[in-house]
């Protein structure tokens, strides 16, 4: 275990660029998830099209999808680009879905009250729907970003420098405290952000937690 | 559009490559390893899953146990798991790493499929006298089993993309295509191997929607609304992809064949483009004119030369740049070719072939010589060092003595079956299973062994290995590395590539090291780092004081 001791630098480094690109990634997967997600739902002509597609992403293996991806983008091998654009499109995948499932767990009468009141489309769904989606979307981000900061380590693979460096070069030179450290690492990156990610979701959604207390068996049995 | 038809062309001409499996072994490969993790997971999550769900405890400790198994990163387990069980039980680590990345959805599949119940139902069930067994097995696993189906699907979808990393340690399975490609440059490989892996997803994922409709109860089929009424779903539920999938089922089949048209049609894009207009080449990490920027292999005695590089070079007043652990050959040398990356620690003679796959040139200084040539016109290379860091087959010391082997002609003595092991692809390169059955008349089975390839021989999974000669453990396990009278082998001494616009610059500096590595030394490096376990810098930095050179 000297060796993690020794190397506290290299692993502080290595964490902060790891956390960078997942965040960079989650971030804007998440961006680009709402509309799209928005327009799924809206439109029942295309939802099945987009969940369908962006769930298909997924099942493109990511170390293959690495190494297509330079020259897909017309980039260097080992520009950490091609990670990013990689992790935001998994993190797509997972989020269309949570943001199409969260607008559908609105109750239809609270939008009908909301247009009712003299809301209109823009201002309904920023004011109700998205605020009302939020749980179930932020469900998906919590999701989304663990699964993400635990798929960056492939980066290593195609010469993107974060934890998964660990892995590889602790392999080579049969350093299990390198390899473990690393898996630690990400475990404790993903569970802290996680963490933050409920805090978040407390502060910002405040009625979720009122809803979720009454939801489930219980909103069951009241009914 | 060519990368595409190419990766179709080589799927269907089947692989040609002596002992590696065939398209459909790997497949069988790829299915076995999918299965079976899911299967264990589900004997472990599904009781378990049920539980909860039945008796409503515990299910904030799952949904914790499921956040965390979700970040734990496959690819770190299965290494991790593979370095403390030993190489003989590859396999048993992977299954492991699968499991672990099956359990949560299985776990959330099967609780969440009971909670959805309307508890009514369960009222009514109690009221009519079932006791609670009945009342599990007759009431809610059959209402739950629509969503643990779903649970099953996202775990068997998850898995059996994930079972590619496999192939990084050695085990087979379709992502060996996408390891093995990534090294030869073959994106006709690498693409053929992620076609068959997504198209195989896409198969398991429809059957596997197909079944989550034919597994609701007849009874709840009849009643239920076309379109199910999502609020029913449990909202603070950590796991959406289940509940997702329930709202698409209907919906997937019918647009299974527009989606996998979709797919295609984005391989085929990626096949086909070969640069985007919005991401123009920035010319990343163009090099200030007093800046060295210096790369390294994804291989840790290359990191070590380069470190020496560097410091040498910031010792002597340059301002460097470290560009380090940046993949293999083919990744990094366009970065090279274009001046990103101004000096790089090579070997000669892989350098070479990778210039010039059948070149004669065998010798130190004829490999040199033949190198010098065949650089592209704005590179070239400084004196080599005497180290030298080659490809080799290297046998144990008591497998030397058994069959009195010195040199690799002496294989054909041999009377077992010869396995050989190295990084998946050897089994392409010119020294590889062809080479030794042209030059020297052995026939070997290939099995890949990646970088535990001296453990695998060691343990006797392979009994010739394709062993780097400064590899410490030549010393450390006692191996024997066979003489190569044939020349099968190119001598690959370390040499430093620079880009011609900084090569007088830098060349007093950087020729010293060289004079001063010497093989011997090229090992002690090796060893400080895997034995000592120090830093490169470190090493780096001793290494330099040690030689009057700091």
């Amino acid at each position: 275990m000297s060796w993690i001791a020794d190397n506290l630098g290299l692993i502080a480094q290595l964490s902060a660029e790891h956390i960078r690109q997942s965040l960079i990634a989650v971030v804007i997967g998440f961006v680009v998830s709402i509309p799209l997600g928005w327009v799924a739902w809206r439109y029942r002509l295309l939802r099945g099209t987009i969940v369908v597609v962006t769930g298909l992403l997924y099942t493109i293996p990511s170390l293959a999808l690495l190494i297509l991806l330079p020259t897909l983008l017309g980039l260097s091998a080992f520009d950490e680009v091609n990670l990013i654009v990689a992790l935001t499109i998994y993190a797509v995948a997972l989020l269309v879905r949570a943001v199409v499932d969260g607008l559908d767990s609105v109750d239809a009468e609270v939008r009908l009250a909301a247009s009712a009141v003299g809301y209109g489309p823009a201002r309904r769904f920023w004011g109700v729907d998205l605020p009302l989606a939020g749980p179930v979307v932020l469900a998906g981000l919590r999701v989304a970003t663990a699964s993400t900061i635990a798929l960056a380590t492939v980066g290593i693979l195609v010469g993107v420098s974060n934890l998964g460096y660990l892995f590889t070069n602790g392999l080579q030179r049969r350093i299990i405290p390198e390899v473990l450290a690393g898996v630690v690492a990400v475990v404790l990156i993903a569970l802290v952000l996680d963490l933050l990610l409920v805090l978040a979701g407390r502060l910002l959604l405040p009625w979720a937690r009122r809803r979720s207390r009454t939801s489930g068996r219980a909103r069951a049995r009241l009914a | 559009m060519n990368a595409f038809v190419d990766a179709i062309a080589w799927i269907l001409s089947g692989v040609q490559v002596p002992g590696a499996p065939t398209i459909p072994e790997a497949f069988a490969q790829q299915l076995a390893y999918t299965f079976g993790s899911v299967v264990v997971a589900a004997v472990v999550a599904v009781p378990l899953g049920w539980l909860i769900g039945h008796t409503g405890r515990g299910r904030d400790v799952a949904v914790a146990i499921s956040g965390a198994a979700r970040a734990i990163p496959s690819f770190g387990l299965l290494i991790l798991l593979v370095l403390v069980m030993g190489v003989l039980h590859k396999p048993e680590a992977a299954v492991i790493t699968f499991v672990v990345l099956a359990i949560p959805s299985l776990l959330s599949g099967a609780y969440s499929g009971l909670e959805a119940i309307d508890r009514s139902t369960i009222d009514a069930a109690r009221a009519t006298g079932m006791t609670e067994w009945q009342i599990l097995w007759r009431v809610e696993v059959p209402l739950g089993l629509p969503l643990l189906v779903a649970g099953f699907r996202a775990a068997t979808l998850q898995v059996v993309a994930t079972v590619t990393i496999a192939a990084y340690v050695g085990l087979g399975g379709l992502g060996q295509y996408i390891i093995t490609g990534l090294p030869l440059r073959r994106i006709d490989m690498v693409l053929g191997g992620a076609i068959l892996v997504a198209a195989l997803a896409l198969v398991l994922d429809g059957l596997f929607a197909a079944l989550q409709r034919a597994v609701v109860p007849r009874g709840v089929r009849l009643d239920r609304p076309r379109r199910p009424n999502p609020s029913a779903a449990p909202t603070e539920n950590l796991a959406p992809p289940q509940r997702e999938k329930k709202t698409m089922s209907t919906r997937m089949t019918r647009l299974a064949g527009l989606g996998a048209a979709v797919t295609a049609a984005a391989l085929v894009l990626a096949g086909c483009a070969s640069s985007n207009p919005l991401a123009p080449e920035t010319g990343d990490g163009t090099p200030s004119s007093d800046t060295i920027v210096i790369g390294s292999q994804a291989y840790y005695s290359n990191e070590i030369i380069a470190e020496i590089y560097a410091q040498a070079l910031e010792g002597a007043g340059f301002t460097v740049d470290r560009q380090f652990n940046i993949g293999q050959r083919d990744a990094y040398l366009p970065e090279i070719e274009s001046g990103a990356i101004t000096l790089f620690p090579e070997y000669s003679g892989n350098l070479l072939q990778f210039f010039e796959p059948d070149t004669t040139a065998r010798t130190p200084d004829d490999v040199y010589a033949a190198l010098q040539d065949a650089l592209p016109s704005n590179l070239t290379v400084l004196d080599q060092s005497t180290a030298s860091d080659q490809d080799s087959y290297t046998v144990t010391s008591a497998f030397a003595s058994q069959y009195g082997l010195e040199s690799i002609a002496d294989l054909s003595k041999v009377t077992v079956p010869l396995v050989l092991g190295g990084p998946p692809e050897l089994a392409e390169r010119p020294y590889g299973p062809t080479g030794l059955k042209d030059t020297y008349g052995v026939d070997v089975t290939f099995q890949p062994t990646g970088d535990t390839t001296v453990e695998d021989l060691v343990a006797g999974t392979v009994n010739v290995a394709n062993v780097f000669t400064a590899d410490p453990s030549i010393q450390t396990q006692d191996l024997v590395v066979l003489d190569d009278p044939e020349g099968l082998f190119l001598a690959s001494n370390v040499v430093p590539l620079v880009n011609k616009d900084v090569a007088d610059d830098i060349a007093d500096v950087i020729n010293e090291v060289s004079a001063a590595l010497t093989p011997e030394g090229l090992v002690a490096l090796n060893v400080q780092s895997t034995v000592d376990q120090k830093s490169a810098a470190q090493i780096a930095t001793q290494w330099l004081q040690d030689n009057d050179l700091s």
